[in-house]
């Protein structure tokens, strides 16, 4: 397997008027392909601003991130990403929302319609293509998130606390689908990053945890799940994982 | 208590120094002193909208029955023309209050007709929008009527408060000249002031004298804005109820004016304190009082309708009048001239500041615009005097005083895109004419019509300073329905001023309705 993702002394540091904020500093990590990486870590230790480092959204004070052998300097290249508060544009109906990011490699409407509508289809609403985000409840409007991400066929896909703002029963819905699209081998995403607090949620999905501590933060765990699917929240084994991490955090 | 106390006392003795100055100064006094005494008008008037505005915008958000009652009355109030208050001044203080008091209270409060309304309807506006999770919380920890006021309803619109505040003091200034100098009918009335003094010069057409009055105003604006308004809108920052979570603002941090900001805000609570403890006593009365406030206002508006025409039928109709369909006519287009003139640089500099992040262009434009453009009016009326100059002069004077309203609505339309979106965008790679079609044109046109909204309102505000002006024997005057309205006032005549200020006012509200409040409410979505 190959080195999906190099991140290497990665430093990144805020200023404020006087005072200096260091979020993290001399993290390093690699991902490889086909994994499902979590990251979890106190809150407020920079979980979100490390994604989008990698998504090319900020940039890193030192250090360096390498996607698929090039270095990440903008935002480009082959990753999606899906947003804890969703992002959708309000003005735009479900399957304008889905189809933006084909529309923005220039393909023509029937085209890029037809695509949404797979991956409308996809996350389960078909019949809201016509729909405006403000008539959606938070579920249907992070799956419609969910298939914008998926619709430009990422190469790595990037979850910002994607299940955070859904209710219980919705988020564990949603989880179950987002499992089942990445396991499936001819729909995107073959990798996800996703970043996350809930640590049940890190050992049922992943293949990786890794464990950031608080500010400035460092990785202090990196815990490889080797646990077969569909797992068992109840089984020992899984207690054990969730046992690991928990003992990391505090 | 002490701190509300010595707010208090600070406050008195600051009134009482201003009325010593006042009455020791005249029209040859100092620039300096003359612009000290302008700067304490200002400021008083200043305090009052403030007060006003918590008031009206408070009553009016929390009743919608208040809201019915306040609104509409704003509305009007706020597209009566500086000049059309005359009549009302000259009769509220200047017979009431024989003298200097007179005069100087008639002034602060034709400051105060420049100041109170936007800041009523931000108020208004702010908390209408409030988060409702504020509201539970406040009644779930069983928070008190005053105690909502003081931890909930004042941070949540001090924002607000600050924004409008700093919009309020440059209107005061663009309209100072013709607040300084009060003239009805034969009698003019030249207030102690840098206004005034400006105003003097340019009649006399003294152009050393004119300058040093607009250095003055113009150094004493810069001041103002970096020590004390840019300080506020930072410190204001923080207190913005919209968290972004990606995004990290870091808490605007100043020891001296931490310091500063920590006493004055423990101050004005416990000012507020003060006030609550009359607020009790009055409290069985408050709605006979209230009840009662409106009563006389509509009433006093009827009398108002009902002299005029009263005039109208026993002297007959002025021979102006017959020219005020031409004149609204002239006016109008004059300000869709100056309105699209306006929109031609806006909305690519406001792109352009949003797009390469140029905050200094931001600070030096908030700087530009609290200039006050009528200072320079003068001037103005010396270079294009004459023919089609003088209406270049008069599009250039009604953009200076309509435009920043669409430029910091337009600017802030683009920077309230959330940056989820933006990033959104980013992730997904839309080319710039995707982003312009997609996101930055859609989430622009509802601040795009605020802006309209108020910027049409200050046009047209801003006609009776305008069509008339004079530097020495240059002068011209151009016929619209602002020139009209100043002319009557001029003369005195109160059948015309009544009816030009009815008219006006109709204009205005008929636009407001029929325009920009239906495309407001025209859900713009564009595909």
């Amino acid at each position: 397997m190959s080195d999906l993702l190099v991140v290497k002394d990665l430093r990144k540091v805020y200023e404020t008027n006087d005072r200096q904020l260091e979020l993290f500093k001399d993290l390093s990590f690699t991902m490889e392909d086909r994994e499902f990486v979590s990251i979890i870590g106190p809150s407020g230790c920079g979980k979100s601003t490390l994604l989008r480092l990698i998504a090319g959204l900020d940039k890193p004070t030192s250090g360096s991130i390498v996607f698929q052998g090039q270095k990440v300097i903008n935002e480009n290249l082959g990753i999606s990403m899906v947003f804890q508060s969703f992002g959708l544009f309000p003005w735009l109906n479900v399957i304008d929302n889905v189809a933006i990011g084909l529309e923005a490699k220039g393909m023509n409407k029937k085209d890029r319609y037809e695509i949404a509508k797979k991956y409308i289809e996809k996350v389960g609403l078909d019949g809201y293509e016509e729909t405006y985000p403000s008539e959606l409840s938070g579920g249907m409007k992070q799956r419609v998130g969910v298939a914008r991400a998926l619709a430009v066929t990422p190469t790595l896909l990037c979850m910002d606390e994607p299940f955070s703002a859904l209710d219980a029963l919705t988020a564990e819905n949603l989880r179950e689908e987002v499992l089942l699209l990445w396991e499936d081998k001819e729909f995107p995403p073959d990798s996800v990053l996703m970043v996350t607090h809930n640590v049940e949620e890190a050992v049922y999905m992943s293949t990786r945890i890794l464990v950031l501590s608080e500010k400035p933060a460092k990785l202090i765990k990196d815990v490889k799940i080797s646990l077969d699917r569909p797992r068992n929240k109840k089984s020992e084994e899984f207690q054990e994982y969730t046992d690991l991490i928990y003992s990391c955090l505090t | 208590m002490i701190k509300g106390l010595s707010l208090i006392i600070f406050l008195a003795v600051l009134i009482t120094g201003f009325y010593y100055l006042d009455i020791t100064s005249s029209q040859n006094s100092s620039p300096f002193l003359l612009l000290l005494l302008t700067l304490f008008r200002m400021f008083f008037a200043l305090l009052l909208s403030l007060a006003f505005g918590l008031f009206f915008g408070y009553l009016a958000a929390r009743s919608s029955r208040a809201e019915r009652l306040v609104i509409p009355v704003l509305d009007i109030l706020q597209s009566v023309p500086i000049v059309g208050f005359f009549p009302l001044v000259f009769v509220l203080f200047l017979t009431t209050f024989p003298g200097l008091i007179g005069i100087e209270l008639s002034c602060i409060f034709l400051i105060f007709t420049s100041m109170a309304w936007n800041l009523a309807f931000g108020v208004f506006e702010s908390w209408k929008t409030r988060d409702p999770a504020l509201d539970e919380v406040a009644n779930s920890f069983g928070l008190t009527n005053k105690l909502k006021f003081l931890k909930v309803f004042l941070p949540s619109v001090s924002p607000t408060l600050i924004y409008n505040s700093i919009l309020s003091w440059s209107i005061a200034w663009f309209f100072l000249l013709v607040s300084e100098v009060i003239s009805v009918g034969n009698s003019t009335n030249y207030v102690h002031g840098v206004g005034s003094f400006l105003a003097f010069s340019a009649i006399q057409g003294n152009l050393p004298n004119t300058l040093i009055g607009l250095g003055l105003i113009l150094s004493s604006v810069l001041f103002i804005y970096v020590f004390v308004w840019k300080p506020l809108l930072k410190w204001s920052k923080s207190y913005y109820l919209k968290p972004e979570k990606s995004i990290f603002i870091p808490r605007y941090y100043n020891d001296f004016y931490e310091f500063l900001g920590n006493f004055l805000s423990e101050a004005v609570k416990e000012v507020f304190e003060i006030l609550f403890f009359f607020y009790d006593i009055i409290k069985p009365y408050r709605k006979k009082i209230l009840y009662g406030l409106f009563y006389i206002l509509i009433l006093g508006s009827l009398y108002f309708v009902l002299q005029t025409a009263y005039y109208l039928f026993s002297y007959g109709f002025d021979s102006s009048l017959s020219s005020i369909p031409l004149a609204i006519l002239y006016s109008f287009l004059r300000i869709l001239i100056a309105y699209l003139l306006s929109l031609l640089w806006i909305f690519p500099v406001c792109f352009l500041i949003y797009k390469y992040k140029l905050s200094f262009f931001d600070v030096i434009s908030q700087a530009i615009s609290s200039l006050p453009a009528s200072a320079l009016f003068p001037l103005i009326a010396l270079v294009f005097s004459g023919g089609i100059l003088s209406e270049v002069g008069v599009i250039i004077m009604i953009m200076l005083g309509m435009m920043w309203y669409l430029f910091f609505n337009v600017l802030a339309g683009f920077n309230s895109i959330p940056s989820d979106l933006e990033e959104a965008s980013k992730v997904f790679k839309l080319n710039s004419f995707l982003y312009f079609k997609r996101v930055l044109f859609p989430a622009v046109i509802p601040s795009l019509i605020v802006g309209s909204i108020t910027a049409w309102g200050a046009g047209w505000n801003a006609l009776v300073i305008s069509e008339v002006a004079s530097f020495g024997h240059t002068t011209y005057h151009q016929l619209g329905i602002g020139s009209l309205l100043v002319d009557s006032v001029a003369k005195g005549s109160q059948a015309s001023t009544g009816v030009i200020i009815i008219v006006f006012v109709l204009v205005v509200l008929l636009l407001n309705k029929v325009v920009w409040k239906k495309l407001l409410s025209h859900k713009l979505r564009v595909n």
